[in-house]
């Protein structure tokens, strides 16, 4: 890994006393967490937990649920990304997303990835496009297994292709940030390392956030490690030593098997 | 208790609970075998009750098919038809007496008929409007035949009906159309060959008319087709439009809800209801044109609006909420998320709608009775202005007429509706399967 141990990375996102709630019911209970730059971190902690809540505040997906209301501020760069006055579209093109189930729009390989740039009118003509396009799908390991099929439909690529095919999507609009929402859980073992491995080499582009269920891909992948527990954050630091050295009792008994 | 004798007496248990299904299985294949025969008994009726429907259409409607026609001779009088440069002329063929042309003809050939009550009764043989026919005729070639021509002309409804043998010659003559007189007339023109049966154009290329042998239905079908047109163009992109909104902009709360529900209360009204607030608000209010496609359609998109919207919500509520997701996780509007992705994922389903509305807008009479497209019209319409009357009023008003002739042509209309529903919904179904195929 690129990280030197000891060495403090710059601070990318801070999330300061996040509270998010469902209707009256409280989802995430004064979170406050800092991201660092250019690194992985993992949200790890039992189902319900509020850790894919607490993902979906860093591009405001949760605007999307009516119900939603999220509280506190997320800091990056100087700008409050939770503050009614960013615009979410602005803010989704510098924060991309790859969601659970592989979700590719039913159209062709080439259109799926043009269509963030397309949007966002990144290119200036075709040409420039279709460098965009390669130049996703080859950041995403894909192109050698697609380059000459781009006008087939993406559903019929297999499920780790379409997740693979997904971060391309997301990439090719350019942003700084990558939300990760459980991956690899569709996947099969092979997928999934593949995948892992592109998260190991993204890591070095792109600040990674990513949720899983999967503590040891949570320890193959991040750097830090956050276990959250019935909506609190209950310990963030380095994932060797959250994962050897767990400070908290509840960390301990998650990570061991004895919940979860 | 050994756990030798336990076991035993479990294994006893068991073999009598087993017993006791089995016997209670019988039953309840019985029960489902009865079910099952209850259902099929259910659409043997549904599917016989069609038959008998169908049958009765059409061996009532499919003599219309055919016209009933007379050979005349006679000629032209030259000096009074013909400019002076040998050609027709059309403003002396207008004040030319043609009727009395034909009939004179069709009389001079029966010597022995003198008084005057018989020759109009042998004049009723021939249609009203052969004489006008034959205008149009001549005047559409341009050029008047020279001395004793032989043309045909259609008959009367009554010897047409006579010919179907919808006419029984055994009845008491005062019950009957034709008098035995006439009847005789027909025999002896039948047995010189001068009648025959030909194929009844007239009905799909006319509009409607007071004489059974001269009406169509062209008028009818384009004035439902330009009504169709308006329809669908108001109503597709006013529902999905508003089915959009609803589902992805509109505030959750009680005005949201208000619409919702009133949404879902307007595709109940009676579609009469639809007509009045036709009269009063397109006719009455701005005035618009009485018995036009344009108000009709305007009236129908207004019934079908609901059928649209209420279908459309259905299907955008059906495309996966990850296809959103990811567009939206992109950087796309919520516009931009719902036509680019999910409306041509929903367009199958939202087509599916459209098509129930306008096959519902095409067998609807009450609203356009209320706008006045019940109208006797004898034009077919041109313009979404002119006045039309749609299919399913023309069928009501033959099916109210007391000829015979036009009982059978309102069967035949009805065919005619049914042609037009079924290929719009073939249409429908290859339109369906070329939006699947896309993705």
């Amino acid at each position: 890994m690129t990280t030197k141990p000891g060495i403090a990375k710059a601070i990318k996102i801070s999330a300061k006393e996040v509270n998010v709630f469902y209707g009256e019911k409280q989802a995430l209970n004064e979170v406050s967490i800092d991201i660092e730059d250019r690194s992985v971190t993992a949200f790890i902690g039992p189902s319900g937990c509020g850790k894919s809540t607490f993902l979906r505040c860093f591009n405001r997906m949760n605007d999307v649920i009516p119900s939603c209301r999220v509280e506190g501020s997320i800091i990056m760069g100087d700008v409050d990304i939770n503050n009614q006055q960013v615009d979410p579209v602005l803010l989704r093109a510098r924060i991309g997303m790859v969601f659970q189930k592989p979700n590719p729009f039913p159209k062709t390989i080439f259109e799926n990835v043009a269509y963030g740039p397309r949007i966002h009118g990144l290119a200036q003509s075709k040409s420039e496009l279709d460098d965009m396009v390669e130049d996703s799908l080859k950041k995403a390991g894909l192109w050698g297994e697609v380059a000459d099929r781009l006008a087939d439909q993406a559903t019929g690529l297999s499920g780790g292709q379409q997740q693979r095919l997904c971060i391309a999507r997301a990439i090719a609009v350019g942003p700084d940030v990558l939300l990760m929402d459980e991956p690899c859980s569709a996947l099969d073992p092979i997928a999934t390392s593949v995948i892992e491995e592109l998260i190991s080499e993204l890591q070095q582009r792109f600040t990674i956030l990513i949720v899983t269920h999967s503590m040891q891909q949570a320890a193959r992948v991040s750097q830090k490690t956050a276990y959250f527990h019935l909506g609190t954050l209950v310990e963030y630091g380095d994932t060797k030593e959250v994962f050897t050295l767990p400070k908290n009792e509840q960390t301990e008994a998650y990570i061991s098997g004895k919940i979860g | 208790m050994s756990d030798l004798k336990y076991a035993a007496q479990l294994d006893a248990e068991t073999e009598l609970r087993f017993q006791k299904i089995a016997i209670g299985l019988k039953k309840r294949r019985a029960a489902s075998r009865r079910l099952k025969t209850y259902g099929v008994l259910a659409i043997l009726t549904a599917l016989s009750f069609l038959v008998i429907l169908l049958t009765t259409i059409i061996s009532n409607g499919y003599t219309a098919l055919q016209q009933t026609e007379l050979l005349v001779e006679l000629s032209f009088p030259e000096a009074k038809l013909v400019a002076s440069d040998g050609s027709l002329d059309l403003k002396k063929s207008q004040n030319f007496n043609w009727d009395g042309l034909v009939k004179k003809a069709f009389v001079s050939e029966f010597k022995e008929v003198k008084t005057r009550l018989d020759q109009r009764a042998l004049t009723e043989i021939i249609s009203k409007n052969a004489g006008y026919d034959l205008r149009r005729q001549i005047e559409k070639t341009g050029i008047l035949p020279v001395g004793k021509t032989k043309v045909w002309i259609k008959t009367s409804d009554d010897v047409d009906m006579f010919m179907k043998g919808r006419i029984d010659r055994t009845i008491e003559e005062r019950k009957r159309r034709l008098s035995d007189q006439q009847l005789d007339w027909v025999d002896d023109l039948v047995s010189f060959n001068r009648v025959r049966l030909v194929f009844n154009k007239t009905f799909f290329t006319a509009a409607d008319s007071r004489e059974p042998e001269s009406s169509g239905v062209l008028g009818a079908t384009v004035g439902s087709a330009m009504a169709l047109f308006v329809t669908v163009l108001l109503a597709l992109p006013l529902a999905v439009m508003a089915a959009v909104y609803l589902e992805y902009f509109a505030p959750p709360g009680r005005v949201t809800d208000f619409i919702e529900v009133n949404v879902n209360n307007l595709a109940a009204v009676p579609s009469i209801v639809f007509g009045l607030l036709g009269l009063a608000v397109f006719l009455g209010f701005f005035g618009m044109p009485r018995s036009a496609p344009l108000v009709g359609g305007m009236v129908l998109a207004l019934m079908t609006l609901p059928t649209i919207i209420i279908a459309t919500r259905a299907s955008i509520r059906a495309v996966p909420t990850s296809i959103r997701d990811a567009a939206l996780g992109l950087g796309a509007s919520r516009m931009q998320a719902a036509i680019d992705h999910v409306l041509p994922i929903a367009a199958p389903g939202i087509l599916t709608g459209t098509i129930i509305g306008i096959a519902q807008a095409l067998g609807e009479t009450a609203p356009l009775i209320m706008i006045g497209m019940v109208a006797f019209i004898v034009d077919v319409p041109a313009t979404l202005t002119d006045p039309a009357t749609a299919l399913p009023v023309q069928i009501y008003i033959w099916s109210d007429s007391a000829e015979r002739a036009f009982y059978e042509r309102s069967s035949l209309a009805i065919m005619v509706l049914l042609t037009f529903l079924i290929s719009m919904n073939i249409s429908a179904v290859l339109l369906r399967r070329k939006f699947e195929k896309k993705w």
